[in-house]
């Protein structure tokens, strides 16, 4: 039953690792991030290891996107002023 | 304790189909607006309803209430982010087509 | 081998997995619908799985997503309706 488990959590942060790798717009890619750190965090968990997936949660769901899209915010800022309308790029990784 | 276990299990099937479905119409639902729906059962029907059953099943006590107080965090939760995930919703499709029309 | 874990491993595949799969496609706005029904779903996970190991210390871990998950969600939503302007 474990074994089952572990195999379901390993499947789910495969695939949500390789769409992270494969993602190139920022934005998009916080939201995989976030998806990652919640399958991450039921893997640990999985894992017997209840303090990594803790502190897996409070990294993968808060700050890390909260750290991703202020950098977003503060490069469009600056780039918007020389040069306009480069702000919707669209997803190439696909 | 075989009556309380088994309104326990009834309670998991319950919650437990309920975020299956959710996630069954995420997947399947088209178009941006209809997806929605199944945001505000999972949050405020489905998790709860799993915490809930594992509190019946825990019996009275400190960690039936922390359960609860778990489960509303997650329907409160899921209610405040549904609607923000509503209205940036109708705020990106009104950007894409706007965009699409210029 | 009880129905706590019987119950997490239908959640965990039925559930998380179609989230991943809007999740990882699509505009910022609609990946957050994938998003949010993701952290329903895996804090119901976690639950059951503290109930499925009867570890009861292992329900802070849903609380602790309970509260981070709006968190992070408000923080996307706040942030793509700033962008508009």
């Amino acid at each position: 039953m474990t074994d089952t488990l572990i195999v379901i959590a390993l499947l789910l942060t495969a695939t949500a690792a390789t769409a992270a790798a494969l993602t190139r717009d920022p934005v998009r890619q916080a939201v995989v991030l976030a998806l990652l750190g919640l399958s991450l965090a039921v893997l640990f968990t999985v894992l017997q290891a209840p303090d990594v997936a803790l502190s897996q949660l409070g990294v993968g769901s808060a700050i890390t996107p909260l750290l991703i899209l202020l950098t977003v915010r503060k490069v469009n800022r600056r780039e918007t002023q020389p040069q306009e309308g480069d702000d919707d790029r669209p997803d190439r990784a696909e | 304790m075989t009556g309380r276990h088994a309104v326990a299990v009834a309670l998991l099937c319950a919650g437990t189909a309920t975020l299956l479905l959710a996630a069954l119409a995420l997947a399947v639902l088209p178009g941006p607006y209809l997806r929605l729906h199944a945001l505000s059962a999972a949050g405020t029907l489905g998790a709860p309803l799993v915490a809930l059953a594992l509190a019946v099943d825990t019996g009275p006590g400190r960690a039936a209430v922390k359960l609860l107080v778990i489960g509303l965090l997650l329907a409160a939760g899921g209610t405040v982010t549904t609607m923000a995930v509503g209205r940036t919703t109708v705020r990106g499709e009104r950007r894409s087509t706007a965009g699409a029309d210029r | 081998m009880n129905a706590w874990l019987l119950a997490a491993a239908f959640l965990a595949a039925g559930g998380l997995g179609p989230c991943l799969l809007v999740g990882l496609r699509g505009a910022p706005h609609a990946r957050l619908a994938g998003l949010n029904l993701a952290a329903a779903a895996a804090s119901a996970v976690l639950l059951l799985l503290a109930q499925g190991f009867s570890r009861t210390s292992y329900t802070d871990l849903a609380l602790d997503l309970a509260v981070l998950a709006p968190a992070g969600t408000l923080v996307f939503t706040r942030f793509l309706a700033g962008d508009e302007r």
